[in-house]
């Protein structure tokens, strides 16, 4: 099978997941995991990308776009590598098998940490875009809590019920965001978008860099092995990214040919500018508030999937056998964290537009692509299965 | 047993967010806003809104003749929105933005910048963007909310529709949107303009509403107010908006006036015009060469003219291309020595088409005054109405 | 002082309902970190009710990042 290096450590954990899943049923479906990617990849970044692509970028935004999305779906093709290396096992487990137990785990620590502080600031986005552009007599604490109750909620049900909550959203919020999309049809014209790289690569290089970084497509890895096993896994990790990213594309090119360059980067949430320019034949006017439906199922599926994975990563990384033991308290934890981070919308925008990339950067890229080159030197080219621990029937 | 009694206490418990109550408004207790005016005051804005009286729109209840279907108020502020907070002493009821149908600018503010009381406008959630900017010409924006409309018992909305059918129709007017007007502002290629609008007849009747079939006073869409940067320097009128609308590409249909051979005139319905606009070089200066392609049907022909031959089509086109040609040439003039002000967006065509040029440029304006312009219309004639030959012709001496 | 009666409300809630079944299993290990867990939330959250200004892991990533970014 495979080598012998820590192998009774991980072979308990991997029975302990085999325990908290049922038995022979996956608890992810191949559909399912890709709308959950593609839920996952549209997350908060429909409402906050547009604006700093075009800003940065120009009328080169879609060029930018396009580019980040090619970085992400490069990055999810190395990710399914690693992530088939070790069918069963979260980056959080083997990470453990590959740096040792007590690097790995630091390392595994970390990035639920990660996951953690990710899922409080997707509630801090959410809580800022509700009271901005809808509610703002709402405080925002009242928002913010009501939405982690939620979330907390949806986690301790467990992967099987969020995935198929997803896959029941996923007709209604395509259906909203071709709607979404409309007036991108009326105004579609070549010659806005001249001149085409006006400015040199480096600018459109830095944006689609930038942009890709906002994906955070290593967490999925979390989710990885509980998906049902084949090469289907694979092809729906890249598929839901694609997916992801042809709305996210969608969605910045259309607001540069709808509301312009200068007035999309101006924009705090250009993606709610565009809804409210929906007017088709006097009758569908004023749905932006339908449309709300997009943003608020896109970020909950998202905040769900992180804080789960945040929430796997602890336990896998203490050894805790109960899997819904530490969800409220750690959901309790998440207002506090949020509340503190964003304290102004400014210092919010620029903190996203300045740091982000540099900040995730070592998490979502590095460290994965560590522990691919590691499994190569230690395992060699095979993969490392561990489908079927001995002693358990099959 | 009791888990699930827990339930059912919780669902209830949640019921009681549901109302909403936070941000709720009731509608009784708005005031919607159908307009608003902006005008210059000594410190700051007079800003006056105009407010819809639901019970007197709807003619089920019975109207009382001495209630009108709208209200205005006014207040004064050092910003725009510190004068609509003021008014919250005036009006009985919130006021709420998202039913604005126009935007009315006084012509003194408009000469000072409109820049500043944008900024309001753009930046609150409730404002939307299916309003209408215009300048008020000949008298403040106050004045212009006041007189009262005869068809539509809401006038702002009577004047949001007067400006949409008139663009579709008439190529003088132009409904210009925030968004186009916030794009026109922030991009560098072209200055914004803005439909102007008076008072045509007695003000101080117009502001009953009237009893008589003709109206005492109306309010009239005329010229549009050219803007350089965000000030206003001026106005164009009929035939410089026409040309404006032109070189823009956004005419729907229009009317043109032409000469016939003999003497009299005919009057031409415009169904199509698509612009083209193509920068070339002349050295280091850029040249505009525009391409109109029209589409003509004859509306009326008063004056003798034999329309069973080709000739006289072709003499009608030549006459439609000179008449087009000089108003779009008088237009041009007019932006170009008088105003100093790209209103066209010829900036952007040569940003998109000539990079070049463009980043050499430092201040466009002044470019756009030297450069020339080639106008090309090229007229398609189709139908001629439902009559032949014209009834000049062909009735007896 | 609502706000800390608040929070215990709520962290009593979740005792109640996760505990129990983690004591009969005798699962010491986990109980713990669900104590250590719990209270550092609680106590966060109470805080954050007392509008006591937490410290902002944003503002220390900018600070991290900025002093990298000055040793190059």
């Amino acid at each position: 099978m495979g080598s012998a290096v820590d192998r009774p450590d991980v072979l308990e954990e991997a029975e302990i997941k085999l325990n908290n899943s049922d038995d022979k049923k996956p608890l992810v479906s191949i559909r399912a995991f890709t709308i959950l990617t593609m839920f996952y990849t549209v997350g908060t970044s429909i409402l906050i990308t547009p604006g700093g692509l075009n800003l940065h970028a120009k009328q080169d935004a879609w060029i930018a776009c396009l580019f980040g999305i090619a970085l992400d779906l490069a990055l999810v093709w190395v990710f399914s590598v690693l992530g088939e290396r070790y069918p069963d096992l979260t980056i959080i487990q083997y990470s453990r098998v590959l740096l040792g137990r007590w690097l790995g785990g630091a390392a595994g620590l970390l990035f639920s940490a990660f996951c953690y502080l990710l899922a409080a600031l997707l509630v801090a986005d959410l809580g800022y875009f509700l009271t901005t552009q809808v509610m703002s007599d709402t405080p925002i604490e009242a928002l913010a809590v009501i939405f982690i109750a939620a979330v907390a909620y949806t986690a301790r049900q467990g992967m099987r019920v969020y995935s198929l909550t997803a896959e029941m959203l996923f007709p209604w919020v395509t259906l909203l965001l071709v709607i979404l999309l409309f007036p991108v049809f009326n105004k579609f014209d070549v010659q806005t978008l001249r001149p085409v790289f006006e400015f040199g690569y480096i600018p459109v290089a830095k944006g689609g860099a930038s942009f890709s970084m906002l994906q955070e497509v290593a967490v999925l890895l979390v989710l990885y092995p509980f998906v049902s096993k084949g090469k289907g896994r694979r092809n729906g990790y890249l598929a839901g990214t694609a997916i992801g990213g042809a709305v996210l594309f969608s969605v910045t090119a259309g607001s540069e040919f709808v509301l312009g360059v200068e007035l999309t980067a101006n924009h705090v949430y250009p993606s709610y500018a565009l809804a409210k320019n929906i007017r088709m034949g006097h009758m569908i006017e004023r749905v932006e508030g339908l449309l709300m439906f997009i943003w608020v199922c896109s970020v909950f599926i998202k905040t769900v999937v992180t804080f789960h994975a945040s929430v796997i990563g602890l336990n896998q990384t203490l050894g805790i056998r109960d899997s819904k033991l530490l969800i409220w308290p750690l959901a309790i934890g998440l207002f506090p964290v949020a509340m503190a981070s964003y304290t102004n919308i400014v210092f919010a925008v620029n903190f996203v537009d300045k740091y982000w990339a540099a900040y995730a950067f070592p998490f979502i890229v590095l460290f994965p692509l560590l522990l691919l080159c590691l499994s190569f030197i230690r395992h060699g080219r095979r993969s490392v299965g561990y489908d079927r621990p001995p002693g358990r029937p099959s | 047993m009791l888990r699930s009694w827990a339930f059912v206490l919780l669902a209830v418990l949640l019921m009681l967010p549901l109302e909403g109550c936070w941000s709720r408004k009731e509608l009784n207790e708005l005031g919607i806003v159908v307009g608003l005016g902006i005008d210059k005051d000594k410190d700051g804005y007079e800003v006056t809104v105009q407010i819809v009286n639901p019970g007197q729109v709807s003619t089920r209840n019975g109207i009382r003749p001495e209630a009108t279907p709208v209200s205005s108020f006014s207040e004064t502020g050092e910003t725009v929105p510190e004068a609509i907070r003021r008014m919250t002493t005036l009006v009985s009821k919130k006021l709420y933005f998202s039913h604005l149908r126009i935007v009315i600018f006084g012509e003194a503010l408009a000469r000072e910048g409109i820049a500043k009381p944008l900024d309001y406008i753009s930046r609150d959630r409730q404002m939307r963007n299916d309003f209408y900017l215009v300048v008020a010409k000949g008298s403040k924006a106050s004045d212009i909310l006041k007189i009262s409309s005869p068809i539509d018992p809401i006038p702002a909305n009577n004047l949001n529709v007067k400006l949409a059918n008139s663009d579709k129709l008439w190529a003088a007017t132009g409904q210009i949107t925030l968004d186009r007007l916030m794009m026109d502002l922030q991009s560098p290629g072209k200055d914004p303009t803005l439909t102007g609008i008076l008072i045509a007849g007695n003000k101080r009747g117009g502001e009953t509403p009237s009893q008589r079939i003709e109206p005492r006073a109306a309010l009239k869409y005329s010229g549009m107010a050219v803007f350089r940067q965000d000030r206003m320097v001026g106005w164009l009128d009929e035939n410089g908006t026409k040309s404006l609308n032109y070189l823009q590409g956004r005419v729907h249909q229009t009317l043109a006036t032409a000469k016939c051979p003999q003497g009299g005139t005919l009057s031409a319905n415009i169904m199509n015009v698509k612009t083209r606009i193509r920068v070339g070089k002349s050295g280091d200066e850029p040249v505009i060469n525009a391409h109109l392609r029209i589409e003509v049907d004859l509306a009326d022909a008063e004056c003798k003219i034999d329309l069973s031959k080709n000739e006289s089509l072709t003499w009608i086109r030549k006459q439609l291309e000179k008449k087009t040609l000089s108003v779009l040439e008088e237009g041009l003039e007019q932006a170009q020595h008088q105003f100093h002000a790209d209103i066209y967006g010829f900036g952007r065509y040569v940003h998109r088409q000539q990079v070049g040029i463009w980043r050499k440029v430092d201040d466009w304006d002044e470019q756009f005054s030297r450069m020339k312009v080639r106008i090309y219309p090229d007229i398609h004639f189709r139908r001629i109405g439902t009559i032949q030959q014209p009834i000049e012709q062909v009735r007896r001496e | 002082m609502w706000g800390v009666v608040g929070v215990a409300m709520v962290a009593a809630v979740i005792v109640w309902f996760e505990v129990p079944r983690q004591w009969k299993q005798r699962s010491w290990r986990d109980l713990s970190v669900f104590g250590v867990i719990l209270v550092c939330a609680s106590v966060l959250l109470s805080l954050e009710s007392y509008q006591v200004k937490l410290p902002n892991p944003l503002a220390g990533i900018e600070w991290v990042l900025r002093s990298i970014g000055r040793m190059f």
